[in-house]
């Protein structure tokens, strides 16, 4: 059971990779279009 | 009558049932899970981009407007209107991606969608209530026309999350991508024997003959792939068994309609899971 415990792990880090790189994707592009 | 979450660990039932083939293990594949990610990365995008776009004008006195052939008093900042239309629906066809794939990796990927909603409540309410305190006039007075939206906009996002948040702790919320229990009914039990399944509105027992199945395959999917042993069976055949059954139970009046249904569609879940009803 530790293989899947483990792969479960990596996955919500890439999970949260994403929604982080969401987050700074946005604030980059939009930097300079709008004014936060 | 609790949950217990440690179906695996012990197995109180008196009548053991057949078990089926393992679940093919994994089960999501490499397309869904970089949809997922996709679908992750364009809706936390969306939702900064409303965000930003909430502030710029908010900046500017909380209203503006462009075009038309009226004289405009506070014009928009430069495309900030593209920003605010264009957030909104890909910010829903992006949570449409989030849920569709997560759905196909497992249940508990999906729900975790939800989160975008106390996610868009809590950051446009935090804006509402910065400039409630801090206008950007430079008054320093108190604006009670954003701070009034500012409360409600985090109650409607906090009092969610703390739900989710209880769910989390109690054990009951499933993020892991392969886990049966995710899926299907919850499990019950009383002060001992018999094993007792909840699915939606109706309680199942092996104790009823004709629910025997039903339990069966509750069983044996909580008990998860590493568990699963024992003669293979078709589970096409397995799968249609089960339905004739219920549709028995319905006829009969044992089921209401509604029960039917439910039972129904968690036979059929718990069958396409297992691989019976994968293409």
């Amino acid at each position: 059971m530790t293989a899947p415990r483990a792969r479960d792990g990596g996955w919500l880090l890439l999970v949260l990779l994403a929604a982080a790189a969401g987050v700074g994707f946005a604030l980059w592009a939009l930097g300079g279009l709008v004014t936060p | 009558v609790a949950y217990d979450p440690g179906v695996t660990a012990e197995r109180t039932s008196s009548g053991r049932a057949p078990v089926r083939p393992a679940a093919p293990p994994g089960g999501a594949s490499l397309r869904d899970r970089a949809l997922y990610l996709v679908g992750v990365f364009g809706l936390s995008a969306s939702l900064t981009a409303l965000w930003l776009g909430m502030r710029t004008v908010m900046n500017v006195g909380g209203y503006c407007a462009s075009g038309g052939p009226y004289e405009i008093a506070v014009p928009c900042p430069e495309g900030v209107e593209a920003v605010l239309f264009l957030s909104i629906p890909a910010g829903l066809v992006f949570a449409g991606l989030v849920g569709w794939s997560g759905s196909r990796i497992g249940r508990g990927w999906a729900r975790l969608l939800l989160l975008a909603w106390p996610a868009m409540f809590l950051s446009l309410g935090w804006n509402f209530l910065e400039y409630a305190v801090r206008p950007p006039d430079g008054s320093g007075d108190l604006v009670l026309g954003w701070l009034v939206p500012g409360i409600v906009f985090v109650a409607m996002g906090g009092v969610p999350l703390l739900f989710w948040l209880g769910q989390v702790r109690a054990g009951t919320w499933s993020g892991s991508p392969s886990d049966p229990r995710a899926t299907v009914g919850s499990r019950v039990t009383g002060s001992g024997e018999p094993v007792v399944w909840r699915l939606g509105p109706i309680e199942v027992t092996a104790e009823q003959p004709q629910a025997r199945t039903v339990v069966w395959h509750l069983e044996t999917d909580a008990q998860g792939p590493s568990g699963a042993t024992g003669q293979a069976a078709a589970p096409g055949a397995a799968l249609a068994d089960q339905l004739e059954r219920l549709a028995g139970l319905h006829a009969s009046g044992a089921l209401s309609a509604s029960e039917y249904e439910a039972a129904k569609a968690a036979v059929i879940a718990s069958a396409a899971r297992g691989g019976a009803g994968r293409p």
